[in-house]
């Protein structure tokens, strides 16, 4: 998803340079569908333990996600801070202020602190949904600016997915993993701090996802003034077993373990300590689970989607993903769509 | 958590998942079981102020949570004094005064019927005397929940668990590692062993030979209704499997493991398609002199023939009377199971 210059063959890089500005660069960030887990991990940390907040987003690489332009303005020089509205960067939309930040960032880790841009943005992602509209918009800008200073020095830029999150982080001060590659490995990501809490040797599985959106029935909610759940010791320290289900779950490449990852996370969302996020009928879509041989329930952790997961070996799968899109359908949610994780 | 300590208390039980015969049987070999729910007791008592660093711990025991607990308040640099019985013997006993615990025993036989009731009369006279802090390991939530990290590497070594057999005494191990195993897998048979003349699964309180499971006082960490099955097991029996592990495994552990082994293997034999966890809590340490003692045995009447080689079927406690025998449990409560309201002590 990267676009770099280094990647194309010379002379597509020159045809590239004739089509664009000097100074311009395009960019896309793909969405996620909630996470398989999310919760607070007792991790090690220089010789003594603490707990950290990390996730396994659902990556969805084939859905339409973000796309960002940036075009730089070389002959607008200013001081500029990573603050909306003193960027130097002018976003459209407006609103899109983390975006502009993360721009603005970009620029400054590139050591182009005095250079303004013009940035636009383009989401398909719905608000609100826990599908990462944010980061993706954010991790999109991050990603054109680098384009654009690449083909403004000349110079191919490598974008390491750990530089995309420490700017994703700073700008919008909790980020979902859509910067590191899903199809190598599985990786446990502290989204407030952004970085890599563990990273399992592998994929996860080839999951067939059922997805749908329990918010459509209520309102949606802003995810940013959502406080934060708190989970007991006891429900912590499960956190840490789950762990080791999924280094499973990928070892095996076993859908069936997987899921029970992410009926575990999402069930402990529902009965967190203190500020709980619950979905909507959701002992009823454990019923439907059930009914219809799903491995397990997968839910946005600070969201309104969720998603019952299916091994796509099943002979009868197209069978039951009817069946479960019925019982779903008739639970009142709607934005019903199925598709592949995470490649 | 100054990690120092895990790495002593990995030093101790390293939490190895040892692959047995047949197949489908694994065992976790824990080799000190108990240094977790003491470590975890005590620092949680650290962080929420039960305990400070002038706070004297007293613990009833009959010897390996004893041993755990010596090893977990040397390191805060926390005194201890610990109330047991001829169980504890002379060995055993120095190695925890070494670690600079005091042991105090009670006057009475290892396998008198009252003798947990005597060791807490000590312990609590002692605690009116001089405000000490009771790590409580029969009640202390901290017991069970110290089982997540095993639990953690059992998963990871083993995958997915469709039984595990367990020895109970505090139910902190078995309650606790089943319980979090069940986050993930709900549907996970949990096997209990316990001995004659325990009370734990609604047996009268007796006499009991075999120790290091088993209860003549009802903890409050046993969860009645998260066992599928229970096996009852005499000490000859216990013995006898501790020396047949030994023989066919080569590894040499107490009774207690014995025991987790004879009908853990005897679950894995019947289901060859379930993946089979047995719970060793304890090595031979302790068992030179006595079970490991081929005149120790003979000159108490233990004796290989003697010893049930399966379980009988009972259908209700009472009928348990000796040898080996299992009951249906099904995750019944103590009460439900004895057919009326019943109080076990």
């Amino acid at each position: 998803m990267i676009e770099i210059p280094l990647e194309l063959p010379a002379h597509d890089l020159r045809a590239l340079q004739s089509r664009l500005p000097k100074t311009s660069g395009v960019a896309t960030c793909y969405p996620h569908f909630g996470e398989l887990l999310q919760g607070a991990f007792d991790v090690a940390e220089g010789g003594h333990r603490r707990t950290t907040r990390a996730l396994v987003s659902v990556h969805t690489p084939y859905a339409d996600g973000s796309v960002a332009r940036v075009t730089l303005d070389p002959s607008r020089r200013g001081k500029f801070e990573p603050e909306a509205g003193h960027t130097g960067i002018q976003v459209r939309p407006p609103h899109f202020r983390k975006c502009e930040i993360a721009a603005r960032l970009a620029l400054d880790a590139f050591e182009l602190k005095g250079m303004s841009a013009r940035l636009e943005v383009t989401t398909a992602v719905p608000e609100s949904a826990g599908m990462g509209s944010s980061t993706s918009g954010v991790v999109a800008s991050i990603r054109a600016v680098a384009h654009a200073v690449s083909v403004y020095r000349g110079v191919p830029i490598i974008l390491a997915p750990h530089l995309q999150a420490k700017l994703a982080v700073a700008a919008e001060h909790s980020s979902d993993s859509l910067m590191f590659d899903c199809t190598a490995s599985t990786v446990l990501f502290a989204q407030r701090i952004g970085k890599i809490v563990r990273m399992f040797n592998g994929a996860l599985p080839q999951m067939r996802i059922l997805g749908f959106d329990t918010g459509s029935a209520g309102g949606g909610f802003d995810t940013d003034r959502l406080p934060r759940a708190r989970y007991s010791r006891d429900q912590i320290a499960a956190f840490g077993c789950a762990l080791a289900v999924l280094e499973r779950a990928i070892a095996e490449q076993s859908v069936a373990l997987a899921g029970r990852v992410a009926t575990f996370s999402a069930t402990t969302s529902e009965t967190a300590m203190q500020n709980p996020l619950k979905k909507p009928k959701f002992n009823e879509l454990l019923r439907i689970k059930e009914g219809t041989g799903s491995a397990g329930i997968v839910v946005a952790h600070s969201g309104t989607v969720a998603g019952l997961i299916f091994d796509p070996t099943l002979p009868d799968l197209r069978t039951r993903v009817a069946e479960a899109s019925t019982a779903i359908a008739r639970l009142g949610f709607d934005r019903l769509c199925t598709f592949s994780t995470p490649y | 958590m100054p990690d120092i300590l895990s790495v002593i208390i990995a030093a101790h039980a390293p939490l190895k998942i040892v692959s047995l015969r047949p197949e489908n049987l694994a065992a976790i070999d824990f080799r000190m079981m108990k240094v977790f729910p003491a470590f975890n007791i005590i620092e949680t008592g650290l962080r929420n102020g039960d305990i400070g660093p002038n706070t004297t711990v007293v613990e009833t025991s009959s010897g390996t949570m004893a041993l755990g607990l010596a090893i977990v308040c040397m390191h805060f640099g926390l005194k201890l004094h610990i109330f047991g019985d001829r169980a504890i013997e002379p060995p055993l006993k120095s190695t925890i005064e070494e670690l600079g615990a005091e042991v105090h025993l009670v006057d009475a036989t290892a396998s008198d019927a009252n003798v947990q009731l005597l060791r807490k009369q000590a312990l609590l006279d002692f605690m009116d005397r001089t405000g000490a802090t009771w790590s409580s390991q029969y009640d202390n939530l901290g017991n069970r929940l110290s089982y997540a990290r095993p639990a953690e590497e059992a998963i990871r070594q083993f995958g997915k668990i469709d039984v595990m057999v367990a020895t109970v005494g505090s139910g902190g191990s078995s309650c606790g590692l089943a319980h979090y195993c069940r986050a993930f897998f709900p549907e996970m048979k949990l096997v209990g062993i316990d001995t004659f003349g325990s009370i734990l699964f609604g047996l009268p309180v007796g006499r009991r030979d075999l120790r290091g499971l088993g209860n003549s006082i009802m903890p409050g960490n046993l969860i009645h209704e998260a066992f599928d099955e229970i096996h009852w097991l005499g000490a000859n029996e216990a013995y006898q499997a501790a020396h047949q592990l030994h023989r066919e495994t080569s590894l040499k552990r107490g009774p207690t493991s014995g025991a987790a082994y004879l009908v853990a293997k005897w679950y894995a034999e019947r289901f060859p398609q379930s993946k089979v966890l047995a719970v060793f809590p304890d090595d031979s340490n302790r068992y030179e002199h006595s079970v490991y003692d081929s005149a120790w045995l003979h000159e108490h009447g233990y004796r290989a023939e003697l010893a049930a080689i399966e379980p009988v079927l009972v259908h209700h406690p009472l009928r348990a009377n000796g040898g080996w025998c299992r009951l249906d449990w099904s995750r019944r409560s103590l009460a439900g199971l004895m057919g009326s309201p019943h109080s076990a002590n």
